[in-house]
């Protein structure tokens, strides 16, 4: 009897990666949405059992490349064998951080599993008599860069069957990035192959054409750069050679910047509300349990060295208004708000003296060396006292340090005036 | 921000008053000086001011007049964009209220202040002597920058030092250098105590390989080991079983011999040794029955031929049908015959009774007795009748004789009538015409009217005596009255009207020569009031003295004398004198000569008015008098009422009515003669008829007399007609009633004779008159006897039924008996049960027979069965005797025995070979015989023993390996999948997080506080130049005589003010005057104040008494520098020094000046 061949496609678990948000230093969504890339995996494994596929596909980086404890490990094989129970098979290539992880070389995983070497091979899975065959190509990372694009040494598709590629790249690659096996979609409509499975990238594309391109992105995104809905793909190979993509959502915790323009706000509990409100609409259209909202407000609005200076109250506001909302978490507050400019009076001749003072910093004091060398030698003085993994807080190398530095001179005058200016006229 | 109006309702020393600023005009100043002696109240107005904005004091000493729960201050204040009205109580909280005396907040007017809290707007702008010295002393004593205070303190961002300092310690709450505390300190305590449970909780995965290694190699020397201990076992249990096996071996070649012995016998069937024994007891039983059955056989024909039936009773039986159904009716009447015999006699002896009560007890044929249909019919019917015929005639009888009673009575009453008398009564025509006479009589009664028209009279008289009388003092009788010529009351109403409008004219007249009189009066007293009041002299005066004047000067010019000279003199000083009090009040003299002239015009009005007044008093006196003269002429008794046209209006009006009421007095009289002839007339008539009537009357009888004579005839006659009339109708009734009653003795006579007939065709008629009832009972008792004559005649047809059965079937049985040789003697039924009996026994043997011959088929059958077993016996024996070549059961039975014998044997042998194998472990038998072959029992022996001593060791040394490999996979299994290593990373990465957020927030910090206190200092220094310019301009200024103006010198520690001296070289403080070392103070506040304004709303500025040690051109000047200022803002002075007020007008004049009272508060403008 001829049946599809049915298969979840999934890249760049990154099993343990912790996820960075000053949202998780409240307790309870810590227990919420902690250990969310382990959860959103076994939710994958729970989807392969209940669609069941005939198999899991895997394109690289199953953990992080420092992760270093076998219960990471231990954890992916219990998995592996869930699946192998119902009779799936698992497909898994390297990626450039399962090439540099010491777990790599000390898991071995047990029958039903299929981890491709960085010799190309070629897996045919058994079929029911009449059903389209099926090939599946796998290549893995050796070492933790690949400079090269890996398509040439992917082995030919095969006469007849549906051919799938899985593989690890970079695609054609961010400016400023490393090249991880690059290679573009031209490439891989001519290689003749039906689908690709890849991964690498954390964000979901996908391209179809002379074949069908899925770079799945991540299934749970780890912080506010990783925002948006994470998906796994549910792929389908009719009998007629037909290939459907489902994207199914398996993320616990959302992450999503929220914007607010305070432009025409003037009151504090109007501004309160509005935060409501953008969180609700943030809310909506959510694919994951939870929302984590990074609320960013800017605008001009006279409210807004008060919003400066009150960020923790604001915070705290906002937490409430949250919670009251349900599902849904803020783990800060932005602020890129100025105060509208007064008709009819320019900043030099104003007579408020806090203007005044802002327009000396501006203009008298920051540019200074003398203030930049004070400044530096607060900065380093810190930085000695930092945790070793904090200590590139300001950048890696002196000039983006400097760079940096004399953003956070700019904000931190703005915030202090309005810390002095605010309490000053009492509102 | 700008007092409009301060009201101390009740502070201090005031009540309800109220102090309103004037309204600054554009281009003037808003300057204001209140100008107050001393204890009016300035220090209270400044005190209550501040009070005002900041609140009353907890301990005020305001409250000597008003008490605390009462004090008030209230006050309408400008701001830049409105004006508001506040009040102030005393009350710890809550005590700034509207105008509506609801609470608000003090943020309103704090907002306003620009930031100034009570004492620094005390010190700076709302000053009083202690102040501008106490403020002033702490600006320059202060070691600081000048620059700094003076700004801090006039921009109100004194504590923006404080301010920075509290962001740079919010910062350090993060980190601060050398510290003990701080938040990253801790968060760094925190990533330790993560790390170290990460230590203790986790697994590396190069440690987690080192241990899987060392679990697989124990395992393998586990395995090693126990496969050694296998080995030697496995060889022990060997050897045993070979020593096991070998006393075996010799046990089957034991066996093995004696079956060869016995291998010559044939194989035969398991089943014979069984199927012998069967042969054996069939043989035994196959005879036996043989025996039986023949015994049997021979006794059954021995039965049969000793029974024989008698063939004629049998065929008599089959015409037996008859004598059976007459033998069954027979049975059954034997118990009925007698029953219905007994009912006979029952039923005959009720019919007996019913005759008995018929009266026919010796009746032959009671049948005769039931009367047909058509007899009992006629019979109910009549006697049903009866009742309504009887009951019909009894009526009428009793009617009748109740008509008759009734004309007998009636007849009596018109004899007592007749009175017996023989007198013919009147006619009906004379009756009918007194009928007529006395229903008039009636209807109208004619002595009441006579008497009522009397009455009438009476009344009408006496009312015209009584309006005679009203016309007094007029004395005459009514014909006179009535002779009498008047005139109309309209004429009078006429003459009234135009005698009042010549009263009005004359009146009118009057009115106004008075009001001129009395006008005329007021002027000649305003006349001479102006006159007295100022000396002023009318014209006729001046021109009196001027003649005076002039002709004393022309005496003088012509004496030339001293005596003339003073009499010119006096002459010409009185006329100058007069013309100069003219001049002095010219508008006096103005308003003298108009009223001279209204005096003069009001003077000649007079004559005229006089004129006019005695003109209409005439003409109305002449009205009077003519009216005079008509009254008179009416009657002279009539003149007192010629004046009095009121009372002669009056007086007319009652004459006519007297008039009136004098025609109805004649009209009553009438009426009254009238009715007396009405009255007369009818009492003749009546007198007439009861005559004529035959009734005759008393002469002078009484009208009512006569009416009831005439109503009692008229009674009497109707009466009689009546009872008359009544007899007429009696009688006719009495004929109606014996038709009636002739009428119903018919009907009953009719019935009777239909009674006697009905009887006449029928038994009853033999009885001797039958009456009703007896009929009735008959009637009742005859259905009764019909139904038991009925019942009586069936038991008879039933008795005769079962008699004539009985005989048939003795008739029956005879035949019968004689058919079948039976003794045919006695009654029907003894006969037929002999019958039956004989039949009975002739039947009973047939059957017998039946049985018998069934019996001897049944034996012969079990005969010929045997004979085919025995047959199938012996094929069986003799298949056996084949094989085993013996004949009889017996030497079969032994032969089998011994084939028994060996086939045990052979099963022996087989069983101790498969021992063998089992023991040896082997699957045939060769190969055990192979291994036994080369088995030597001492070599065995000896083998075991070794081996047995190696095993122990082996053992334990595999069971120390087992326990090491357990514990090492036991270690490796502990490491587990769970999650704890990822939770806790992520407890490390969360503070991390906090980490670099909480360093970037205080870089941020502070960078801005560094960036802050640098400008900080730059606007500070910008500032302070352009503040100690404007307070040395003020200075010099103020002291523009020795000095000019003020500059900082640096002190070591940092700059001090000083004054330079205008002849050269500088003062600091201490060296200056007490009133330079003051105005140097209020200099400074000046600068400040313009500096304040620069940045904020302005504030009024107050001062109180401040410049009492300035001399007049340093007040001058200073106030001059007041009235600039209060071009940015409304100042305020209060001072207890007039000349000040005087040297602000100088300096000012747009100045407002206020004068303050103890009591009351009195704005005076300029």
């Amino acid at each position: 009897m001829a049946l599809p061949y049915r298969f979840v496609h999934t890249a760049d678990i990154h099993l343990d990666s912790p996820l960075k948000s000053l949202a998780l230093r409240d307790p309870d969504l810590a227990q919420l949405i902690g250990n969310a890339t382990r959860k959103s995996f076994v939710r994958t494994v729970d989807l392969c059992i209940e669609e069941a596929v005939d198999a899991l596909l895997i394109a690289g980086d199953l953990y992080d490349g420092d992760q270093t404890s076998m219960k990471t490990a231990l954890f992916l094989a219990e998995q592996m064998e869930r699946l192998y129970q119902h009779g799936i098979e698992t497909f898994i290539v390297r990626g450039n951080h399962d090439a540099e992880s010491k777990i790599t070389r000390e898991l071995v995983f047990r029958e039903g599993v299929k981890v491709f070497s960085s010799v190309a091979d070629v897996v045919r899975p058994k079929r029911p008599e009449g059903s389209v065959p099926v090939a599946i190509h796998g290549l893995s990372f050796a070492k933790p860069h690949a400079p090269e694009s890996l398509l040439k040494k992917y082995k030919a598709p095969l006469d007849r069957h549906v051919n799938i590629g899985i593989m690890h790249t970079s695609m054609s690659g961010a400016v400023g990035h490393d090249p991880y096996a690059p290679c573009n979609p031209e490439d891989l409509h001519a290689s003749e192959f039906d689908y690709w499975a890849l991964g690498h990238i954390h964000k979901r594309s996908m391209i179809v054409g002379k074949t069908v391109i899925v770079m799945p992105g991540n299934p749970q995104g780890r912080d506010i750069n990783e925002s948006g809905p994470k998906s796994v793909s549910l792929v389908t190979v009719g009998d007629d050679r037909k290939i459907t993509v489902a994207e199914r959502f398996t993320a616990l915790a959302q992450f999503k910047l929220v914007h607010l323009d305070a432009s025409t706000i003037t009151e504090w509990s109007d501004l309160v509300n509005a935060i409501s409100e953008a969180l609700e609409s943030a809310q909506d259209g959510i694919q994951a349990d939870h929302l984590v909202a990074r609320l960013c407000i800017d605008g001009n609005t006279p409210l807004a060295w008060r919003i400066r200076r009150d960020q923790d109250l604001l915070l705290t506001e906002a937490k409430f208004r949250a919670s009251s909302i349900g599902n849904c978490w803020v783990e800060k507050v932005d602020v890129a708000c100025s105060l509208p400019a007064s008709p009819g009076s320019s900043t030099s001749d104003s007579t408020d003296p806090v203007v005044e003072l802002r327009d000396l910093i501006d203009k008298e004091i920051l540019g200074t060396d003398a203030f930049k060398l004070q400044l530096v030698s607060i900065a380093d003085e810190l930085r000695g006292q930092l945790p070793p993994e904090c200590r590139d807080i300001l950048g890696k190398d002196q000039v983006g340090n400097e760079k940096r530095l004399s953003q956070i001179a700019l904000e931190g005058a703005e915030d202090v005036l309005a810390r002095i200016s605010v309490e000053r006229s009492g509102n | 921000m700008r007092i409009s109006r301060l009201d101390l309702t009740r502070y201090g020393c005031f009540t309800n008053q109220s102090i309103a600023f004037k309204v600054k005009q554009v281009g003037n100043s808003d300057l204001h000086v209140i100008y107050g002696r001393n204890e009016a109240g300035k220090s209270t107005l400044l005190n209550a001011y501040m009070d005002l904005l900041f609140g009353i004091g907890g301990q005020t000493p305001f409250n000597f007049l008003h008490p605390y729960s009462t004090m008030r201050i209230g006050a309408l204040l400008e701001f830049a964009d409105r004006e508001q009205e506040f009040i102030r109580i005393k009350k710890p909280q809550g005590s700034l209220l509207d105008k509506a005396e609801r609470q608000i907040g003090e943020g309103v007017i704090q907002r306003e202040l620009g930031g100034l809290d009570r004492e620094r707007y005390r010190t700076m702008f709302s000053l009083d002597d202690a102040y501008l010295q106490e403020g002033g002393q702490s600006i320059l004593a202060s070691k600081g920058d000048l620059g700094v205070l003076l700004f801090s303190a006039s921009a109100g961002l004194a504590d923006l030092g404080q301010r920075l300092s509290e962001v740079k310690a919010t910062a350090e709450a993060f980190y601060k250098f050398h510290a003990k505390k701080g938040d990253l300190r801790d968060l760094k305590t925190r990533l330790d105590e993560i790390k170290a449970q990460r230590t203790e909780l986790d697994t590396q995965v190069s440690v987690y390989a080192e241990m899987t290694k060392t679990r697989d190699r124990l395992q393998q020397g586990y395995e090693a080991a126990i496969e050694e201990d296998g080995r030697t076992s496995a060889r022990i249990a060997e050897i045993n079983r070979l020593l096991l096996a070998l006393p075996e071996d010799a046990e089957l070649n034991r066996l093995q011999d004696q079956l060869s012995v016995l291998q010559s016998l044939p194989k035969v069937p398991a089943s014979w040794t069984s199927d012998l024994d069967l042969l054996k007891k069939e043989e035994a039983v196959l005879a036996a029955e043989q025996l039986r059955i023949e015994r049997d056989l021979s006794r059954v024909k021995d039965e049969i031929e000793g029974l024989a039936v008698d063939e004629i009773a049998l065929r008599v039986q089959t015409g037996m049908g008859r004598f059976k159904e007459l033998r069954s009716r027979s049975v059954g009447s034997a118990v009925d015959l007698p029953a219905k015999r007994e009912e006979r006699i029952a039923r005959k002896g009720t019919i007996d009774g019913i005759l008995e009560r018929l009266e026919r007890a010796s009746e032959k044929n009671p049948e005769r007795l039931v009367l047909s249909v058509s007899e009992s019919g006629g019979l109910h019917r009549l006697i049903e009748s009866w009742s309504g015929v009887a009951s019909k005639r009894q009526t009428t009888t009793e009617e009748r004789e109740k008509a008759e009673t009734a004309l007998s009575m009636a007849k009596a009453a018109v004899f007592r009538q007749d009175d017996g008398s023989d007198t013919a009564g009147p006619g009906e025509s004379e009756i009918a015409s007194l009928s007529d006479l006395l229903r008039e009589a009636s209807t109208v009664d004619y002595v009441r009217k006579a008497s009522l028209a009397q009455n009438a009279l009476n009344a009408a008289s006496s009312r015209l005596d009584q309006q005679l009388k009203l016309l007094s003092p007029w004395p005459g009788t009514v014909d006179e009255l009535v002779a009498m010529e008047c005139p109309s009351i309209e004429q009078v109403q006429s003459r009234k009207a135009l005698l009042s409008d010549a009263a009005a004219e004359m009146n009118l007249c009057d009115g106004e020569y008075d009001r001129l009189e009395k006008e005329r009066e007021d002027i000649e007293l305003q006349l001479s009031a102006i006159s007295a009041a100022t000396g002023v002299l009318g014209d006729q005066d001046i021109k009196k003295f001027r003649e005076e004047r002039d002709a004393a000067w022309l005496q003088h010019k012509q004496d030339l004398q001293a005596e003339s000279a003073q009499v010119f003199e006096f002459a010409l000083q009185r006329h100058d004198e007069a013309i100069d009090s003219r001049v002095a009040h010219l508008s006096d003299v103005e308003k003298h000569r108009q009223l001279q002239v209204k005096f003069a015009y009001l003077t000649a009005s007079l004559g005229p008015a006089q004129q006019r007044w005695e003109a209409a008093t005439e003409a109305h006196q002449l009205m009077r008098n003519r009216i005079a003269e008509k009254v008179t002429k009416i009657s002279p008794s009539l003149a007192s009422f010629s004046t009095d046209l009121v009372n002669l209006e009056n007086w007319l009006s009652r004459r006519d009515k007297a008039l009136e009421l004098w025609e109805a007095l004649v009209a009553a009289e009438q009426a009254k003669t009238d009715a007396d002839i009405e009255l007369a007339g009818m009492t003749i008539s009546l007198a007439d008829a009861l005559a004529k009537a035959g009734q005759q009357t008393p002469q002078g009888s009484g009208i009512k007399d006569l009416i009831a004579i005439a109503g009692q005839i008229v009674g009497e006659f109707a009466k009689q007609r009546e009872l008359r009339k009544k007899i007429a109708e009696q009688e006719t009734n009495v004929a109606e009633r014996r038709r009636e009653e002739e009428k119903a003795q018919k009907e009953v006579d009719e019935w009777n004779r239909k009674w006697a007939a009905a009887f006449s065709s029928c038994w009853i008629g033999e009885l001797a008159l039958p009456t009703i009832d007896t009929v009735r009972e008959i009637l009742s008792e005859l259905p009764r006897l019909e139904t038991e004559l009925t019942e009586l005649r069936s038991i008879d047809r039933r008795i005769r039924g079962m008699e004539s059965d009985e005989e048939e079937l003795h008739c029956e049985s005879k035949r019968l008996a004689a058919a079948l040789n039976l003794d045919s003697e006695g009654t029907g039924s003894e006969i037929a049960e002999r019958i039956e009996a004989y039949i009975q026994s002739v039947q009973d043997t047939v059957s017998a027979l039946d049985r018998k011959k069934q019996e001897q088929a049944r034996y012969e059958s079990e005969k010929r069965d045997l004979a085919v077993k025995c047959e199938q016996h012996t094929a069986r024996k003799c298949e056996m005797v084949k094989v085993l070549g013996v004949d009889s059961l017996a030497e079969i039975e032994l032969k089998l025995a011994e084939i028994k014998k060996r086939d045990s044997l052979t099963e022996s042998v087989a069983n101790q070979q498969a021992s063998i194998m089992r023991i040896l472990g082997k699957g045939t038998l060769a190969e055990a015989e192979a291994v036994l072959g080369s088995a030597v029992q001492e070599d065995l022996n000896a083998e075991i023993a070794k081996l047995n001593g190696m095993l122990p060791d082996q053992q334990n040394r595999a069971r120390e390996l087992y326990a090491e490999f357990c514990k090492a996979k036991d270690r490796v299994d502990a490491v587990g999948a769970d999650s704890k290593i990822a939770e806790l990373e992520e407890q490390k990465r969360t503070i991390l997080i906090e980490i670099n957020d909480r360093a970037e927030e205080y870089l941020r910090l502070r960078a801005g506080s560094l960036a802050a206190e640098i400008a900080l200092q730059a606007y500070r220094e910008r500032h302070r130049s352009a503040m100690l310019q404007r307070a040395s301009d003020a200075f010099r200024r103020i002291c523009s005589d020795q000095y000019t103006g003020l500059e900082t010198q640096p002190n070591g520690t940092g700059e001090t003010l000083v004054a330079r001296v205008s002849r050269g070289g500088s003062r600091t403080d201490n060296e200056l005057s007490d009133g330079t070392r003051r105005q140097l103070y209020f200099a400074l506040r000046i600068a400040g104040y313009h500096e304040f304004v620069r940045n904020h709303q302005p504030l009024p500025f107050i001062a109180d008494d401040v410049l009492e040690s300035f001399d007049n051109p340093r007040a001058g000047e200073t106030l001059r520098l007041l009235a600039e200022m209060s071009g940015l803002g409304q100042v305020i002075y209060l001072t207890h020094h007039e000349h000040l007020c005087e040297i602000a007008r100088e300096v000012c004049p747009s100045v407002n000046i206020y004068t303050l009272e103890q009591t009351a508060l009195e704005a005076v403008v300029n």
